[in-house]
């Protein structure tokens, strides 16, 4: 679904920020990506969308794979309601009108969304605007998600409802790229784990693997301590 | 709070310069800043030295243009951050103090600004026009005036006005400031006092008439929030340049648009180029900056009509602008797909690249249309 790739990759010519990361992502897959602030897990999302200005290696995607991407801070259209936002994504995709909006719908609702549906998203609180990605996100039943940072700024309600659109993404087949600090959960739901530690993989595995590699008990113990 | 205002108006310079010092190293100064200066120097200077024949398509409608297009480009500064609120309550009169000095940067930058202007224009006026001196310092009041009133009535109408009505007092204000610059520089060239006395006494009861505004501590999160858009607006210029780079969102006081405000769509069919037509077509007919700085150059080439040169000068002005067109196009779809974390997995789509086309065709008609008026 997802192979990385990267020699190196950096914001700067022959600077690198991040080196020598290689995993692959399979289908219905959760592979969460931890690590220290700094240690290089947002600009490897960053080389995987194709946003970093010098990388050498690849990035490859599985052939005509339908994506979204949650950056951990929600971006929109300045000028465009959540309504229009919805519209468009929909409408680029050619997504049958039948199918996309009954989603919207059910989703807008479950968001507690519906009543600001032609407001601007970039005026919404910030737990609204992560639900406003989040459903951006769903429009398109992505076969691959790549999310950074999801449960910052969503209220306890939904982050039980996040946890669960996770689960049933990962029964219908999608894969899906994480990056998150909150490491109790990622314990608990992720299948595979990437550790980032000064811009490279220090281990990757299963739990068990990645804790046997660090000779840690849980996976605080594989982050660096801040001094 | 001693002299805070100073700190911050310098604090603002360094910020500005930082950020300029980012994009310009000593190649840029030594390959290009140095030479255009250079090279601008020996220009100028020759304007002085002999007039070149060009002056003589023009008339004094050149200097009221120059002078109406620089009052329209003016910017209310405060120098408050949003970040004074917590102190408001305990320090109030401080607030109040920085929004008065603040009124005397205004003026003096605007003296200062305006006579940079004036400095520029001199050979024409000197020796061109024949105007005397008396004549040169009226325009300087005049049109420094002019600007002050600008830029505060502009800051008043954000402050009190939002939506529809601000689009239109702000269109008004505009229409008005720039017409109105005409007949004051031709008085300032002829009854030099008659075009300085309206304006002074304009300029001296302004901030009564704008106390609960312009003036006023309330509107301490306003003030601010336009400070914010102020100091991030060079660095947002400079990311608008740069395809690599995400651009960063805008601070927003509204939290409806203001045109289609119920997201009503404009075109029927749904596809994709549809799609990013009509997000082209919304994002910047709702951005107020942008519409007003389409309707300054929209003014500006109007108002040029009185000046268009004749033979091939006019063509070249007409492939200039075509091209340019095409070019700040080129930007503003990269603003929206090509930098953008949502446009941003659509940049290689065929449906972007025919749109773009398409919307290239449509802005080069108007010019073709020109070309072609010439030629008959």
């Amino acid at each position: 679904m997802l192979k990385v790739h990267i020699q190196s990759g950096s914001y700067i010519p022959n600077q690198s920020t991040i080196q020598h990361i290689h995993f692959q992502l399979q289908q219905g897959e959760l592979l969460v990506m931890i690590g220290s602030n700094g240690a290089g897990k947002s600009t490897t999302l960053k080389a995987i969308m194709g946003q970093l200005p010098f990388l050498e290696g690849e990035v490859v995607f599985q052939k005509n794979i339908r994506y979204s991407f949650i950056p951990e801070r929600p971006v929109f259209y300045d000028e465009l309601t959540l309504q229009e936002h919805l519209q468009f994504i929909a409408d680029i995709e050619e997504l049958p009108e039948a199918e996309w909006k009954p989603r919207a719908k059910m989703w807008l609702e479950k968001f507690q969304l519906m009543k600001v549906i032609h407001e601007l998203p970039g005026t919404f609180s910030k737990g609204m605007q992560q639900k406003a990605m989040l459903l951006l996100a769903l429009l398109t039943k992505p076969s691959l998600w790549i999310i950074d940072e999801p449960f910052m700024g969503l209220d306890p309600s939904a982050v039980k409802l996040f946890m669960k659109l996770i689960e049933e993404e990962r029964k219908r087949g999608a894969g899906i790229l994480m990056c998150t600090h909150v490491l109790d959960t990622a314990e608990k739901i992720g299948d595979r784990f990437v550790i980032i530690a000064e811009g490279t993989v220090s281990a990757q595995g299963t739990l068990e693997e990645v804790l046997s590699q660090h000779g840690a008990t849980d996976l605080y113990g594989c982050i660096p301590e801040a001094e | 709070m001693k002299g805070l205002l100073l700190t911050r108006i310098r604090k603002d310079y360094n910020y500005q310069y930082g950020i300029l010092k980012t994009a310009i190293d000593w190649t840029v100064i030594v390959y290009f800043i140095l030479p255009v200066l250079f090279f601008t120097g020996l220009f100028y200077r020759s304007l002085w030295i002999e007039p070149p024949d060009w002056f003589n398509w023009f008339d004094w409608r050149l200097a009221a243009l120059v002078i109406a297009l620089s009052v329209l480009s003016s910017r209310w500064r405060t120098f408050l951050y949003e970040a004074d609120s917590v102190f408001l309550i305990k320090r109030r009169n401080q607030v109040e103090l920085i929004l008065k000095k603040s009124f005397i940067y205004n003026l003096v930058f605007s003296f200062m600004e305006t006579g940079i202007v004036i400095v520029l224009l001199l050979p024409f006026l000197i020796n061109f026009l024949s105007v005397s001196w008396l004549s040169v310092f009226a325009l300087w009041i005049a049109a420094a005036s002019l600007r002050v009133s600008g830029k505060a009535l502009f800051y008043f109408s954000w402050l009190r006005f939002k939506g529809w009505a601000l689009q239109a007092v702000v269109i008004v204000i505009g229409i008005v400031l720039f017409i109105g610059a005409f007949p004051f520089v031709w008085l300032s060239f002829y009854v030099p006092f008659a075009a300085m006395l309206p304006l002074i006494i304009l300029m001296a009861i302004l901030p009564v008439l704008l106390k609960n505004s312009l003036l006023s501590a309330n509107r301490i999160l306003d003030h601010g929030l336009k400070e914010r858009e102020y100091k991030t607006r060079l660095i947002k210029k400079m990311f608008s340049m740069s395809y690599e780079v995400e651009t960063p969102p805008k601070a927003k006081t509204r939290s409806k648009p203001w045109l289609f405000g119920y997201s009503q769509k404009i075109f029927k069919n749904a596809g994709p180029k549809q799609a990013l037509a009509e997000l082209f077509i919304k994002h910047y007919a709702r951005d107020r900056e942008f519409t007003y700085h389409i309707m300054r150059f929209f003014g500006a080439s109007g108002a040029s009509g009185f000046f268009v040169p004749t033979g091939w000068g006019y063509l070249i002005i007409v492939s200039f602008l075509a091209f340019g067109t095409v070019m700040v196009l080129g930007q503003m779809w990269a603003q929206l797909i090509d930098q953008h974390a949502i446009g941003g997995k659509y940049k290689a789509r065929d449906a972007y690249f025919k749109v773009r086309r398409i919307f290239n065709l449509i802005v080069i008609v108007p010019y073709l249309i020109f070309a072609v008026i010439y030629f008959i």
